[in-house]
């Protein structure tokens, strides 16, 4: 029995059902609603950027154990144009509601871990995990 | 295959438009929901409005800044915006995404968001009906 | 001809049952020395038809969940887990040595018998061990979860005005609780006034000074309003070093000025909320040299509804 669904995205349609089924896995793990929440949300944002950066990519979304602790990790992977400077893309434009750009700071305040690789022409992979407490 | 748009119902009272959004919403519902939004603003001339999220359990910064540019248009045209029922969960993940939508009033029902309106109106009519 | 085990255990139930009864009541623990012989006699006769069966039909899964069973009645008592113990090995030694009686001449059956008992009170002990310690994890966990509660209270004072006390040094985890306990409580109580007391919070931070922030916007997108009570002038200073942007808070320098000033918000007509209210803030925490000997009274001086 494989642990974890990938989720075709290439459409908005695709971001809601991604971040639904990232709140019924968080739900049957445990987590409590606002984790539920954060959780939804980080994957709504990611997905997101696959659609509008890429155009169509993956989210795989599984149950994740170390130890003792239990998690949910997403997987967002795209073979889009890539990210030319991370640095700038996780720079925090905290205070500015206004500001386009990939939401990336953002979705990583909703999580514990956050890792991202990403290469011009070649595509975008972030990975990220939260635990329960 | 055209995938369905959900329009969301705007409904008048009194001086007000109410919308109360049910259901998920993926992009482009909601872009059509601020476009109906600002239409009916437009078309009655509603002194307010109130969008009523009770009912929903995720926002993302797609439908906050949505949202916020919602308010930010209808106070162009002489409307207030009020979202009332916001969830903790939801007003939770908005914060931490960074988006406080400081435009918007905020209410924690809809009751309490029309008794806002309704108050709201009242006070710029005494400021603005001062007869010499 | 040899018998099998099962059947050698059958045959000698009865002496087998009375000198485990003995034993257990002379030196397994003091709560069964407090039992009677005779009714220790059946329920040791009780472990025995487990263990029997055990052996006879070759299924230790179900001796473990007898194990499991009884323990799990008992668990929690003092005493309990080590007389179990006790108790399981001394069967263990009887069993051992009527199989060495019966099997004198049959190393090899001997032998075989003997890893089987060995094998049945090893997964008892095991057994018993996990019942206990899943059982004191679960309290603990429990306690945990009491005690952050109790650590992040939420307390209505009036209809609409919440009260959240803050008592010593806050780490991001408990300010996530205390966020989310505030958020839950004003939909709970669908409370529009929120005050925040942090008198008795000693040395306020970036993080926290954050959290703080993050907890007042959180509220006002529900549609409550924070007062922030009880600023040092240490915090003050503290908060104006940071450059913390408070305009938009509303404080005041105790929790009695800031359940008046929750009041005459009620008495007001509704007028538009968190969004023109002044930051008068650090004049009144600055003033707080004078409310200092009020602080920390306040709380219990606060006439009650």
């Amino acid at each position: 029995m494989t642990n974890g669904r990938t989720l075709l995205i290439h459409s908005d349609l695709d971001i809601v059902s991604a971040r639904v089924e990232g709140r019924d896995l968080a739900k049957a793990l445990g987590f409590g609603t606002i984790d539920q929440a954060r959780i939804a949300t980080a994957i709504s944002e990611l997905a997101r950027n696959i659609v509008l950066y890429a155009g169509e990519g993956t989210v795989t979304i599984r149950v994740v154990e170390q130890g003792m602790r239990k998690g949910v990790e997403v997987i967002c992977e795209d073979h889009g144009p890539g990210i030319e400077d991370v640095s700038l893309v996780m720079r925090d434009g905290y205070s500015t509601s206004r500001g386009l750009g990939m939401g990336l700071p953002g979705a990583k305040r909703l999580v514990d871990e956050f890792e991202i690789q990403s290469q011009i022409g070649i595509g975008t992979k972030v990975v990220v995990r939260k635990w329960l407490r | 295959m055209a995938s369905e748009l959900i329009r969301i119902p705007i409904l008048q009272i009194e001086d007000f438009l109410v919308a109360s959004i049910q259901i998920a919403l993926h992009d482009r519902s909601a872009v059509q929901f601020r476009d109906d939004l600002l239409e009916r603003i437009y078309g009655t001339k509603a002194k307010g409005l109130i969008i009523d999220l009770t009912a929903v359990d995720i926002v993302d910064s797609f439908i906050g800044r949505l949202i916020g540019d919602v308010a930010e248009m209808a106070a162009l045209m002489g409307s207030r915006v009020v979202v009332s029922g916001l969830q903790p969960a939801v007003a939770i993940t908005l914060t931490e995404l960074g988006l406080d939508l400081p435009g918007v009033i905020t209410a924690l029902n809809l009751e309490k968001g029309i008794a806002i309106l309704r108050g709201l109106v009242r006070q710029e009519e005494d400021t603005e009906g001062a007869r010499p | 001809m040899s018998l099998t085990f099962a059947e050698l255990l059958a045959r000698n139930k009865e002496g087998i049952v009375q000198e485990l009864a003995r034993l257990v009541k002379e030196k397994a623990g003091p709560t069964y020395a407090t039992v009677p012989l005779e009714q220790l006699l059946p329920r040791m006769a009780v472990v025995f038809d487990a263990m029997h069966q055990a052996i006879s039909q070759q299924v230790p899964q179900a001796w473990e969940e007898f194990v499991e069973t009884t323990v799990r009645r008992r668990v929690g008592e003092r005493y309990a887990l080590e007389e179990i113990q006790a108790l399981i090995s001394m069967l263990r030694d009887i069993v051992l040595r009527y199989l060495q009686a019966a099997y004198a001449e049959e190393p090899g059956q001997q032998i075989a018998c003997i890893l089987q008992m060995e094998d049945l009170a090893h997964r008892a002990r095991q057994r018993a061990f996990e019942v206990y310690l899943r059982h004191y994890e679960e309290k603990t966990e429990r306690q945990q979860r009491v005690l952050a509660e109790l650590s992040t209270p939420v307390i209505q004072v009036h209809e609409n005005i919440l009260v959240v006390p803050l008592v010593g040094a806050i780490d991001t985890e408990r300010a996530r609780r205390v966020m989310e306990e505030l958020l839950l409580g004003i939909t709970a109580y669908q409370a529009e006034l929120v005050i925040i007391d942090i008198t008795g919070v000693p040395v306020v931070d970036t993080a926290v000074a954050n959290h703080l922030m993050q907890t007042i916007k959180a509220a006002r997108l529900l549609g409550a309003q924070s007062i922030l009570v009880g600023i040092s002038g240490e915090v003050a200073q503290t908060l104006v070093h940071l450059q913390i942007d408070l305009s938009g808070v509303v404080t005041r320098s105790n929790l009695q000025a800031g359940i008046e000033y929750a009041l005459e918000r009620m008495g007001l007509e509704i007028s538009p909320k968190g969004e023109e209210l002044s930051a008068e803030a650090m004049e009144e925490a600055s003033e707080s040299g004078d409310s200092r000997s009020q602080r920390g009274q306040e709380v219990s001086g606060w006439p009650a509804n």
